[in-house]
């Protein structure tokens, strides 16, 4: 019995691959970007912006050997318009394993305040940090 | 259902069934006020850093922290102790000795296990909603779309979100009531699915299982990830309603036919 | 009809035979005893009669509802006395009336409070009351005297008597050998799971015993002996029941011998219960 249920997990582990692959991380970062992004542009002061105007793009993978799986040596780098610019960005991610991520904006290019230039309000970059999560059922 | 409505009587007069409905009901406020008093923000656990920001991000937060240690612990307190209490009491025979059959008190007491740990889920996702609203007000929650979500959005999907981690709640339950039953201690029964949740919990963060994970009764407890967004989908929490169906079934089958057939010595 | 009767009872605990091949029968309306050594399988029998164990073999018919307690009888400390037996009678299709089965065990004035404060002499009028409560045919008790004072033994004497002469039967297994004597009017003797001897508690009584005999003149005496004699620094030793033991003492009259004392080495009980069970 007890080997029974030993064997379950070992035998379902040799036979599932895991769902955290570069293909499926890649457009969960996409959608939670867009929504970041638009959010920091409204505390930025600008009207509001449809995520899917920016036509983002994602490239997202490992640095380490693996190639997916759960891990801290993700990166996305992604590409998106927006005033008729074209502009890239690198984030650095941690997948855990329960399919959640964290992103880390460079602070170079990811200030930690974003300030409203008219009101001066001051708010928390929605950038800096940001967190998504994707569908890992069967 | 005789046995169900005294059974309910009973547990509410028990003290650690009331030490659990106390820990649930200001573990929240509790937690909420800590966070106020302190600076840094819990960033590791999702919601954690929008607690200052939307008053709906606490009982997320709390929500992801409970539903893999404080839900099955507090599911575990009652229905890891129902059966082995009479055993620790020495009431079974003053309690297999009246008209109802051993089948009609398992039944009861099942039930009455399961009713008090909706009961203790429900207390604790109104409790840290409202903690969370008097600690942050109800501006929108950037959900784990990107996209910030209003008022009555939030409200319902943080509700959503709690009554999805019903069915591993009772999945516990149920291994709970097995091992209560077959160990006939309370200690064992309390003690042995939060064991089993923190060994399924540690085979998960392995990462090494793959999408072999979704049999384990501890990862329904995060299909709600899917739901705080604003396009939600579905299929973590069907397939978890499944996998804790498959759990309990496995779990109350043999539970029962235990009780049915033990001597009482 | 009898109110239990039982043939040919087996059960095994782990390789350890607890009943082995036990008849049983209780006439209705009557106090039964229950006696024998530790070990001899009376819990189990009790057991059996409320239906917590599940018996190997034999055949055991109960006439009516059973109440009762095996060991200890247990309740919830966290409620009170009342609040116990109100979750009791919960779980019974008709059950007896609380204040009335508190007041008969005598417990009304502490019903209120919580049992985990109770001496185990409470207790166990408190699992006399939870088994009265069932409103039963047969009340099983084992030990009921444990725990209670002097004074509490003769109270529940006094119960069980009441209980009797109200028509109830009432198995009693007891160590307490006085108990039995004046409470039981048969008694089924056990021994390593089998019943060794039943009957009245005077017919056990009337088993041979010992006696020590003086008499006027001791050599003749022997001589007219009707079982063999021991011999024995104060006079006669010998072993025989209470009919054996009239007739010599009216030999002995008729022979010119006086009788200067005849005294049972113990009590008849415990001296026909220890060779019973030998």
């Amino acid at each position: 019995m007890k080997r029974l249920l030993l064997a379950v997990p070992l035998l379902l582990a040799s036979g599932c691959a895991t769902p955290l692959t570069p293909q499926r991380v890649g457009p969960s970062f996409v959608q939670v970007f867009t929504g970041r992004y638009a959010e920091q542009q409204r505390l930025l002061g600008r009207d509001p912006i449809a995520p899917g105007s920016l036509h983002a793009l994602a490239s997202c993978g490992r640095t380490g050997r693996d190639v997916d799986g759960p891990g801290e040596d993700w990166t996305c780098s992604v590409q998106y318009v927006d005033l008729a610019t074209a502009s890239a960005q690198v984030f650095e991610l941690q997948v855990k394993p329960d399919g959640c991520w964290k992103a880390d904006g460079t602070p170079a290019t990811q200030p930690p305040q974003v300030v409203d230039p008219v009101t001066l309000i001051a708010s928390t970059n929605p950038l800096v940090e940001f967190d998504g999560c994707l569908d890992t059922s069967w | 259902m005789k046995v169900l409505r005294w059974e309910l009587v009973r547990l509410r007069a028990q003290p650690r069934i009331r030490a659990a409905f106390a820990l649930s009901l200001l573990g929240p406020p509790l937690f909420a006020l800590v966070l106020g008093a302190q600076t840094g923000l819990p960033k590791d656990t999702l919601f954690g850093r929008y607690v200052k920001e939307s008053g709906f991000a606490l009982p997320l937060l709390v929500l992801g922290f409970a539903g893999t240690w404080v839900l099955p612990l507090l599911t575990s307190v009652v229905a890891g102790d129902v059966f082995a209490t009479e055993d620790g009491h020495g009431t079974w025979q003053s309690l297999l000795t009246r008209s109802r059959t051993r089948a009609e008190v398992f039944a009861g007491k099942v039930m009455a296990a399961a009713l008090t740990s909706v009961a203790l889920l429900s207390v604790t996702t109104l409790s840290s909603l409202v903690a969370g609203l008097a600690l942050a007000g109800d501006r929108p929650l950037p959900g784990l779309s990107g996209t910030p979500l209003g008022l009555g959005r939030a409200t319902a999907l943080v509700v959503a979100s709690w009554a999805s981690e019903l069915p591993p709640l009772l999945g516990f339950a149920a291994l709970a009531v097995l091992l209560s039953i077959w160990t006939r201690s309370s200690l064992a029964g309390v003690g042995g699915p939060l064991l089993l949740g923190l060994v399924m919990q540690l085979l998960a963060l392995l990462g090494t299982l793959g999408s072999a994970v979704n049999v384990l009764l501890t990862t329904p407890f995060a299909a709600w990830h899917g739901l705080v967004r604003a396009d939600p989908y579905f299929g973590p929490l069907w397939q978890g309603a499944l996998v804790s169906l498959a759990w309990a079934v496995g779990c109350l089958v043999p539970a029962r036919r235990l009780l049915l057939t033990r001597d009482i010595t | 009809m009898a109110a239990v009767e039982a043939h040919r009872l087996r059960k095994t605990f782990d390789g350890l035979t607890a009943l082995d091949g036990l008849d049983l029968m209780v006439a209705p309306g009557t106090v039964h005893g229950l006696l024998g050594p530790n070990g001899a399988g009376k819990t189990t029998l009790l057991r059996v009669l409320l239906g917590l164990v599940r018996l190997d073999a034999g055949e055991c018919r109960v006439d009516g509802t059973v109440g009762g307690f095996v060991e200890t009888p247990g309740a919830w400390p966290y409620l009170s006395g009342r609040q116990n037996l109100e979750v009791f009678a919960g779980m019974d299709d008709a059950p007896g009336d609380i204040a009335e089965v508190l007041e008969r065990v005598d417990l009304t004035d502490r019903a209120d409070t919580k049992v985990g404060g109770w001496s185990l002499g409470m207790r166990q009028r408190l699992g006399i009351a939870a088994g009265l409560l069932r409103r039963p045919q047969l009340l099983v008790l084992d030990e009921p005297a444990n725990g209670l004072d002097p004074l509490g033994a003769r109270q529940l004497r006094d119960l069980i008597r009441g209980l009797a002469a109200d028509g109830l039967t009432v198995l009693l297994c007891s160590h307490d050998l006085t108990e039995v004597d004046v409470l039981c009017e048969d008694v089924t003797v056990m021994a390593r799971g089998r019943d060794v001897w039943r009957g009245p508690v005077a017919g056990l009584r009337a088993r041979p015993g010992r006696c020590l005999l003086a008499t006027s003149d001791d050599p003749r005496a022997r001589a007219l002996a009707p079982v063999p004699l021991d011999e024995s620094e104060s006079g006669l030793s010998f072993v025989a029941t209470t009919d054996v033991v009239d007739a010599f003492v009216l030999a002995l009259a008729g022979a010119g011998i006086a009788v200067r004392s005849l005294e049972r080495e113990s009590l008849p009980l415990e001296q026909a219960l220890r060779e019973l069970v030998a």
